[in-house]
């Protein structure tokens, strides 16, 4: 059984459009929060750490997100974070996103590691790879 | 003959982040900002009386983007808009954006109708169809750029 990350989001007004609905741009910001979060708590790689001391960055490779209902002002988003697919420099995260047991979105975000100074990708070094096996679902879900 | 809309934008140094770099959501900043354009501009739909007036919106159903090179602070993005298919409620778009000649993010994005009052999706108003299908990109094509 995969581990899951969870991160939990209380949407603000900040969050929300003219239309009064989160704008989904928002969202973005969200799922990046929820991989930064699980790099920091469960990797044990935090991103000041990462970027700062160690020169490496996990760039956006692609992302594709389904939203199936709007959040609004209020909502408790709980975000839950697995890896469907873990490559040699890559890491495709299936997160969801719920608000109770409301389905609102889920993303495929893949992200691969680069070192800062080339921006060229780099394999994931092995004790890092290792604390991230635990997480990996298999591809099943998003 | 199928319209394009296109736009450029500076990449500002509020898009970046400590990489140098743009922070990937602000590209769907960017993206929603040709999109609220190709209303003003290109259907002649002002896009604030849409929200504000006719209390309409285009949340996002869904979105699929590749990111093929990143972006710079000072950088001019330039973004390509086409319709690829008009469904009764939804608009899937193809958005292609570049940095001179270099690609930097390819979009399909797709977006529906609603109504404010109901939260819920509601049929393409028919006079705003009929100047969204003169961007109708032709099928044989894909939509996309290669």
């Amino acid at each position: 059984m995969a581990r899951v990350f969870t991160l939990e989001r209380r949407i603000r007004f900040s969050h929300c459009d003219p239309a009064g609905i989160v704008y989904f741009v928002n969202f973005f910001d969200m799922i990046n929060s929820v991989v930064e979060d699980w790099f920091g708590e469960a990797i044990g790689l935090p991103f000041q750490v990462m970027h700062r001391d160690q020169r490496i960055g996990f760039p956006v490779v692609d992302t594709g997100c389904q939203f199936f209902r709007p959040c609004h002002l209020g909502d408790l988003l709980v975000l839950e974070l697995s890896i469907a697919r873990l490559g040699r420099s890559s890491i495709e995260f299936s997160i969801r996103g719920r608000v109770g047991d409301e389905e609102k979105l889920r993303a495929r975000h893949k992200v691969a590691m680069v070192s800062l100074e080339t921006f060229r990708s780099t394999p994931i070094p092995d004790y890092l790879r290792q604390r991230m096996e635990p997480y990996v679902s298999g591809g099943g879900g998003a | 003959m199928s319209k394009v809309f296109t736009v450029e934008y500076p990449i500002l140094f509020s898009h970046c982040d400590p990489a140098g770099i743009v922070y990937f959501p602000r590209f769907f900043d960017l993206l929603h900002r040709a999109m609220e354009d190709w209303f003003t501009f290109g259907l002649e739909e002002r896009f604030a009386d849409f929200v504000m007036e006719q209390r309409l919106g285009i949340p996002t159903v869904s979105t699929q983007v590749d990111f093929m090179g990143p972006a710079r602070f000072g950088d001019s993005l330039k973004i390509e808009l086409r319709v690829l298919k008009l469904g009764r409620t939804s608009i899937e778009l193809a958005i292609d954006s570049f940095i001179g000649a270099q690609p930097c993010f390819k979009a399909k994005h797709t977006v529906c109708v609603f109504s404010q009052a109901t939260f819920k999706a509601i049929p393409i108003p028919d006079d705003l169809r009929a100047r969204m299908e003169t961007y109708l990109s032709p099928p044989q094509r894909g939509g996309v750029p290669a």
